[in-house]
């Protein structure tokens, strides 16, 4: 499968602080990867200036071949690279439906609709005219990516979904990622349970302290090199 | 005094007019628009020229000035104030100050300091009965149905169509809303269009009750601002409670004595800021 993001040499900032040096990475079409590391990493620096939030040179990021390094969100989005941010950022003044229409609001073509959606968490469809942020933490992160799925994407970032979760919230999260590839959907995913992405993924990035410190299939990754790309120190 | 509290309630649905557009450009864009009551004056005038060209009656030229002051609006906001957000609350604020200087001294030096009018003919005239043998004049009754409908009308636009859900949306989380695509400035843009054509709407009626010069608009901007705070964000029926509680207080306050007409309803105005910081129907700061 030919890559359908391509992440070259990207470096991100916040203000004067360097966040990622040099990153590159790719993500092929209908592949899951996942990006590991510990916090402040730069996992989600990856992922927010991949969807547009963050600013970077046009040609650090290829979509489809295409440079979209730097443009602005919205049109990332239309573009079919969609964001699950961190913290699932649900919006606290419209009903669970109306989150979901929300995410189909630049109407990308697709088979992705409310209906699809609730048959995938039928829980948000039994509460779909409560307000957003009244639902469970769980909930919430269905619905976070529910409203991600609704714009019929391309490559769908998921920004630590596990976060704060129990974990048989978790799993159900989890569980439905498999068959986003299935739709013919790349995801990237930022994940701090290193047990959970490797389990999930296809392939894996570790990212430390701003660089790549290593990448490999997921099925192939080996322990005490994942602890010392991790920590950056090695096991005795 | 019955007759005041009914003039109030009346006068009430203007001030909710005034209001809203004001509610709308703070919810959506975090802009306090300074320059908001001299769009209100800035509709008087406009119609008054219209009127002149085409001696029409105001109230039916009323779709053509929310329609001009709609589409001004938009212009005005992708074309100034969208630059002017994203580095904190004051500049938006030291810009509409400008533009309200601005619209200020270009009605005085086009028409004069001059107080105007507009006439509505016999509409302005004629009363109509209300029970408990109270009569009220037919406009301002006309103004208070008619603002209720563009409340409930603009309610129905909020709460029930794809613009109004991105205006809920990028008022609750900007930066999230344009992760589904939403253009912001554009959203913005239609948000002051919106909020400009309430306005106009509100500054017809107004060049029709009253007399009106080129000064008058700071004035009607504390007015809208009461009403807002009394009303509390969030709701347009508490704005129309809150334009109803301002005008009942100014009107009940000059029934004792011309002078208490403002004192009143600043009064009131402190004593719910005091009470309920977040107004008598507005959502509780989270």
């Amino acid at each position: 499968m030919p890559d359908i993001l391509q992440i070259r040499g990207l470096d991100a900032f916040y203000g004067s602080f360097q966040a990622l040096f040099a990153t590159s990475l790719t993500v092929a079409e209908e592949e899951i990867v996942a990006v590991i590391g510990a916090n402040g990493a730069g996992k989600s620096t990856l992922l927010r200036s991949i969807a547009g939030w963050l600013g970077s040179a046009p040609d650090q990021i290829l979509f489809d071949g295409e440079p979209i390094g730097g443009q602005r969100a919205e049109n990332i989005a239309m573009r079919g690279v969609v964001m699950v941010p961190e913290g699932r950022r649900i919006f606290p003044s419209l009903t669970v439906e109306e989150n979901l229409m929300m995410g189909a609001y630049v109407r990308r073509p697709g088979s992705w609709d409310l209906e699809r959606v609730y048959e995938l968490f039928p829980v948000l469809g039994e509460r779909r005219t409560t307000p957003g942020t009244r639902l469970s933490g769980g909930q919430q992160q269905m619905l976070a990516i529910g409203r991600g799925l609704m714009a019929n994407p391309r490559v769908l970032l998921l920004d630590e979904i596990s976060l704060g979760l129990a974990p048989i919230a978790v799993k159900e999260l989890y569980r439905v990622i498999p068959t986003l590839r299935e739709e013919g959907m790349a995801v990237l995913l930022v994940e701090q349970d290193v047990r959970q992405a490797t389990a999930t993924a296809d392939r894996i990035y570790c990212l430390l302290r701003g660089r790549v410190s290593l990448e490999a299939p997921a099925s192939q990754v080996d322990h005490s090199e994942l602890i010392a790309a991790y920590f950056g120190v090695r096991e005795e | 005094m019955t007759d005041a509290i009914v003039q109030g309630i009346l006068l009430g649905g203007l001030y909710a007019l005034f209001a809203a557009g004001l509610a709308i450009v703070f919810g959506v864009m975090k802009i306090v628009n300074l320059a908001h009551g001299d769009f209100i004056i800035l509709a008087a005038y406009l119609t008054l020229v219209v009127v002149d060209l085409t001696s029409l009656n105001p109230m039916v030229t009323v779709v053509v000035i929310a329609a001009v002051m709609g589409l001004f609006g938009y212009a005005l906001q992708r074309g100034i104030l969208n630059f002017t957000l994203g580095s904190g609350i004051l500049s938006p604020l030291v810009v509409t100050f400008g533009i309200s200087i601005i619209i200020q001294n270009v009605l005085l030096e086009v028409f004069s300091a001059d107080t105007q009018g507009l006439d509505a003919g016999a509409l302005e005239l004629s009363s109509v009965s209300l029970p408990f043998g109270i009569a009220v004049g037919w406009f301002p009754f006309l103004t208070f149905l008619l603002s209720v409908a563009v409340l409930g009308g603009l309610q129905l636009v909020i709460g029930h169509t794809k613009m109004g859900r991105s205006f809920r949306a990028v008022s609750d989380d900007e930066e999230t809303a344009r992760l589904m695509g939403v253009r912001t400035r554009h959203v913005f843009g239609l948000a002051m269009a919106i909020a400009l054509l309430v306005t106009a709407i509100g500054g017809v009626v107004l060049g029709i009750r009253t007399q009106f010069d080129p000064a008058l608009g700071p004035a009607r901007l504390i007015y809208a601002f009461e009403t807002v705070i009394i009303g509390g964000l969030g709701s347009l029926w508490g704005t129309l409670i809150g334009g109803v509680i301002l005008g009942v207080a100014q009107n009940v306050g000059a029934y004792f004595s011309p002078g208490w007409r403002e004192l009143a309803g600043h009064l009131v105005f402190l004593i719910v800021l005091a009470w309920r910081p977040s107004g008598l129907f507005g959502r509780s700061a989270e």
